[in-house]
């Protein structure tokens, strides 16, 4: 055997080259979390912290033993986190993680973490302390870090301050209004291609479209609020050719649905590249319905695929989902085909709500168009049509007031709902957008509130839903919903 | 070894091949004899464990590798280990099947750490992302399972409050916590019971565990059985969903219409843990097979596209042989058979098909597969589709595993599908011959005289001999079986008696016997035989014998001699023996005579002794 495997220096030796960098590294902010988690909890006596450091100071030993990693420096930019020049791209396990590691650190308005080469356990424990025992309001935190360190006399680690400019949440709505652009322009690309595939099919090849996959791949990487304040813009939005816009707008919703569930992000594409193309269905059965294919309409079906296939190659999932979705669920779930009992795969039962979700609130020519809350309910009226738990679950996470909804308050305010929690308990609360203040005058600046708050003196909500309101109850002006999301106040 | 400790095993050896590509990169040449050394360790820890079906499923925690609640594995630097690469790339779990090889392994780490080593310049987070890869990745016998928001919304509560853990964090922080407060005793005492608590609350059907899904045709209401979804569990519950459901408003009541009953996210979770490609599969097939039926001429383009599809999937079912799904293809496919536009496309799948099956390793699977209660219909309907070449290799896989059941159902089978038995017998080996002869000769089938005919004369003399074994079940003319008899060694006359001996008489079998007696020679066949046969007049023929036998017994030589001493001897030994005749008035009388002999054999004397108690 040309290795034994046993011995420290030569399992390090045959790890380096199965292992990535990138899964080293995410220990080490787990276990930097785990610390400063802990740090708010327990005083630096507990023993717990004895465990926090022994794993920390293990992951950086095997981070600083790969090669570009011999000193570390963790940055964090908006909510971005750097280790040395690696952009840390959280998986659905390390989501909470590195969102409450950017927010501890950003609390104490530090822009960087930077350890030496060789980290002695009790001096990193030390170091850690002092970043962690920063007040938020300390007007100076970077200069009250080096000044303990110096009295300490710690050398090798360093911090950085926030730069203002980099894209945080706290420099202002501008680098917000960036990444929900990104959203816009994508939806807007999405949208024109795909109305130039559903009219042209096989010549669009003409027509110098975008990359379907890059957009997607685009697409994936949204963040799940981004992806819905963009649902949110276009949920009152009429056209005349309303295929192209339910399928993109379908494609959002379905992409912010699986990853609040946590699939994988190639999942996710799949889902998303058939609820983009889910109207097909449409124009296959030549009218907008949600009803079972004939055999005729599943040919038809099946050539327009034909004719799509130099412009997108759909897997096998996909296929199955576009001609899957329509089934109703029936008292199982289960359909029959061809002498064969199918039970509809789960992304064809979850591309049947956001589809008939989207068909039910896209205004289009004849079509008497129902409120996103409306429709919420006749999706659970309609018995038999719909998987039971993942209606639950949309309605879970869409909320009773779906995003986008407008309302009126109890206290006379026009609002739209802008997010709704993943709690149970809030599906009535969730935060609205202002648009008009209680005397009917649109306000000059849209604002947020959180139903969920309280009047602590009578023991009551402050504000609650009187109705929910169609876009010409409301009288709002078209550009009012293209306007950025806005900060809590 | 206990099964953790069996677990414990294998999943360090799981450990140790990813890190022995690591040292040689992958270079599969340089590391052949500790392939080879694991896949000795697979065999004992994992195959013959295994054997009778089911899977070894490891937890994948931050720090630790779990099996059935039990830690089997940690390092001192879990940063490098395989396990921990799963874990934050968002893998719960995995599970190992029994046929897995070292081979097999290093095929599917070889994706794995393809993946974690261009992740990290790849750009394109669809083809890089490793939990999505995995997701899609069928390998025969790894099955992995996802993490996903789901599990936490239906753990977190019961998880954590156990370890009075706030109930805003996940199970990540959890486990952290867990192990930062506990001894490592306590702390495994409080993984199990959560998997436990986990099983009890969720009220899985377990069943799923050692049922092998591909030798079942995966019809949808299975799939439901096995995911346990809501109404198969338990109608009363879905009824109640559906009734609130049915009567929701925009009210108070929403929140009680959308609140999850318990187990019920449990279905969907699961379902989203992995990609189900039989699922996929079969409804794939069944949408092409659809589109197919319902092309008519003018839809050639239509008809070429599902072919293409229907293609493409039947590959996908042959590379991962689920026998279930090739089996409901056949089936499908044979109406295409007599249709001229199909024709084509019915030969060449049934003939792909068919050549799959035919495969020394899947005819073994599909022998192996009769001796299991769940996996014989399956095999049985797949047996059909095998030619008839195969079957004498079909048997011998039974034969060589020692699968008695197995080769029973064989049997019986290939019976039912008229195997052709001049082959069997002019073919099969001497060792599968004397196999199937048993359980053949036992069964009723319409060539069986004809079988047991040639056998008896077979010119193997272990054959022949096994075959007159079962020489009752023959029928033929009594001449002829008396020419037959008579030419046969003593070995072979003796169990052809013992045969007749061992069953009840038929009139055919009287007649032979009579004819052996007409012709009186029975007596030249040496004391054992000539006792057998007299054994077997007085079975087939009764108290009447006696009257034939009298002249032998009382014939006398010079008044005080036997005339047939030696018949005499036989016969009376045997009749004082036969409960069919001791106490008739027949046997009395020559008791009564014989009483009077004065020379007789010391054998006959005690007998008569113990009849007269004198």
């Amino acid at each position: 055997m040309k290795a034994e495997i046993g011995s420290e220096d030569q399992e390090l030796e045959a790890s380096l080259s199965t292992v990535s960098p990138r899964i080293v590294a995410f220990a080490v902010l787990e276990h930097l979390f785990q610390f400063f988690r802990q740090t708010e909890i327990h005083d630096p006596t507990n023993q717990i912290f004895i465990r926090c450091l022994t794993n920390l100071s293990r992951s950086l030993k095997s981070l600083e033993a790969l090669p570009g990693f011999e000193s570390l420096e963790i940055s964090f930019r908006g909510e971005q986190i750097y280790v040395n020049k690696m952009r840390m791209r959280p998986h659905i396990r390390q989501f909470r993680q590195t969102r409450h590691l950017v927010r501890f650190v950003r609390r104490r308005k530090l822009g960087a973490l930077k350890f030496p080469p060789v980290v002695d356990p009790e001096v990193l424990r030390s170091f850690l302390w002092i970043v962690a025992d920063v007040d938020s309001r300390d007007p100076n935190p970077l200069k009250t870090i080096r000044d303990k360190l110096q009295e300490k006399s710690i050398q090798g680690f360093e911090v950085d301050a926030l730069k203002i400019g980099q894209g945080t949440a706290l420099d202002g709505e501008a680098s917000i209004a960036d990444v929900d652009l990104v959203g816009v322009i994508l939806h807007e690309k999405l949208r024109k291609n795909l109305e130039i595939i559903f009219e042209n099919f096989e010549n669009a090849k003409g027509f110098q479209l975008a990359d379907l996959k890059d957009l997607l791949a685009d697409l994936v990487h949204l963040e799940e609020e981004d992806l819905l304040q963009i649902f949110r813009v276009n949920l009152f939005k009429r056209t005349d050719r309303p295929f192209a816009l339910m399928g993109v707008d379908a494609a959002f919703a379905i992409t912010a649905w699986c990853r609040s569930i946590g699939l994988p992000p190639g999942v996710i594409t799949d889902l998303a590249r058939v609820a983009l193309f889910h109207p097909l269905i449409y124009l296959s059965q030549k009218e907008v319905r949600i009803s079972p294919m004939t055999a005729g309409e599943a040919k038809a079906l099946l050539r327009l695929l034909g004719r799509l296939q130099s412009i997108v190659d759909f897997n096998e999932i996909e296929k199955l989902a576009l001609f899957e979705w329509v089934q109703p669920f029936g008292d199982d779930g289960l359909y029959e085909i061809e002498g064969a009992r199918c039970y509809a795969h789960f992304s064809s039962r979850m591309l049947r709500i956001i589809a008939a979700f989207k068909f039910l609130t896209q205004a289009r020519p004849g079509y008497d168009v129902l409120l996103p809350d409306e429709a919420i309910a006749q999706l659970i009226r309609e018995e038999n049509q719909y998987d039971p738990t993942l209606l639950k679950l949309f309605v879970n996470w869409m909320g009773i007031y779906p995003v986008g909804t407008l309302v009126e308050l109890q206290s006379g305010e026009v609002a739209q709902v802008f997010a709704a929690g993943s709690d149970p308990t809030r599906f009535q609360r969730p935060i609205v957008s202002v648009l008009k203040d209680a005397e009917g005058q649109l306000v000059d600046r849209p604002y947020l509130i959180d139903l969920m708050e309280m009047n602590e003196k009578l023991g009551v909500y402050r504000r609650g839903i009187k109705r929910s309101l169609r876009p010409d109850q409301a009288e709002l002006p078209e550009s009012i919903f293209k306007m950025a999301p806005l900060p809590l106040v | 070894m206990n099964p953790t400790k069996l677990a414990g095993a294998v999943y360090r050896d799981v450990e140790k091949l990813y890190r022995l590509i690591g040292v040689y990169s992958g270079d599969l040449r340089q590391m052949e004899k500790q392939v080879e050394f694991i896949d000795k360790n697979l065999e004992k820890n994992l195959r013959e464990p295994l054997r009778q079906g089911g899977v070894m499923e490891f937890d994948l925690l931050m720090t630790a590798v779990y099996f059935d609640g039990e830690e089997v594995f940690v390092s001192k630097t879990p940063e490098f280990t395989l396990a921990h690469a799963l874990f934050c790339e968002g893998l719960k779990s995995i599970s190992l099947r029994q046929s897995l090889s070292a081979q097999e392994l290093i095929d599917w780490m070889m994706v794995v750490r393809n993946i974690l080593i261009s992740k990290d310049q790849s750009s394109d987070e669809e083809q890089s992302d490793l939990a999505s890869v995995l997701w899609r990745k069928n390998s025969p016998n790894i099955q992995i399972s996802l993490y996903n928001q789901l599990m936490m919304m239906e753990s977190s509560n019961r998880d954590l409050t156990k370890f009075n853990v706030d109930l805003d964090t996940d199970a990540f922080e959890a486990q952290f916590i867990r192990e930062a407060l506990r001894s490592e005793e306590q702390g495994a005492q409080a993984i199990t019971q959560f998997k436990r608590d986990d099983q009890a609350e969720s009220q899985l059907d377990t069943s799923w565990i050692t049922r092998d899904e591909r030798w079942e045709i995966p019809q949808g209401d299975q799939l439901i059985q096995r995911l346990g979804a809501l109404g198969k569990r338990d109608p009363e519950m879905i009824q109640k969903l559906r009734m609130e459901l049915a009567d929701a408003s925009i009210s108070d009541r929403a929140r009680k219409i959308v609140r999850f009953q318990a187990g019920e996210l449990d279905r969907v979770r699961r379902e989203m843990e992995h990609l189900d490609q039989t699922q996929l599969d079969y409804n794939s097939l069944a949408h092409s097979i659809y589109i197919l039926e319902a092309s008519d001429e003018s839809d050639t383009d239509v008809a070429k596209m599902a072919v293409d599809d229907f293609k493409k999937t039947v590959q996908s079912i042959v590379g991962r042989f689920h026998v279930g799904l090739v089996l409901f293809v056949l089936k499908k496919v044979r109406k295409w058979k007599t249709k001229d536009r199909y024709k084509s496309l019915y030969e060449k799948i049934d003939q792909d098909l068919r050549g799959f099956l035919s495969t020394p390793e899947n005819l073994k699977n599909i022998a192996l597969a009769f001796g299991d209660e769940q996996k014989r219909a399956l095999a049985t309907d797949l047996l059909e589709y095998v030619d008839s070449k195969h079957y004498q290799f079909l048997f011998h896989s039974a034969v060589s595993e020692g699968a008695e059941i197995a080769e029973k159902y064989i049997l019986w089978n290939l019976i039912r599908l008229n195997l052709p038995l001049d082959d069997l017998v002019s073919q099969w080996s001497e060792e599968l011959i004397l196999k199937a002869l048993p359980i053949l000769a036992q069964s009723e089938f319409n060539k069986k005289n004809e079988f047991l005919s040639r056998i008896i004369r077979n010119r193997s003399p272990r054959v022949r001999n096994a075959g007159i074994q079962y020489i009752y079940y023959i029928q033929m003319d009594s001449s002829a079986l008396l020419s037959l008899f008579e030419r046969m060694d003593s070995l072979a006359k003796k169990t052809w008696l013992e045969s007749l001996l061992t069953n009840s008489p038929t009139d055919a079998w009287r007649s032979f016997v009579a004819s052996i007696l007409k012709k009186g020679q029975w007596s030249s066949w040496g004391d054992e035989i000539s006792a057998l046969f007299v054994r077997l007049c007085f079975k087939y023929m009764g108290k009447p014998v006696l009257e034939y036998f009298s002249p032998w017994v009382s014939a006398r030589k010079f008044v005080f001699w036997p005339k047939f001493p030696q018949e005499r001897e036989t016969i009376l030994k045997v009749a004082m023996t036969q409960k069919e005749v001791s106490n008739s008035m027949e046997l009395r009388e020559l008791v009564r005579k014989e009483k009077s002999v004065l020379f007789q054999s010391l054998d006959l004397k005690e007998l008569l002794k113990q009849r007269t108690g004198s």
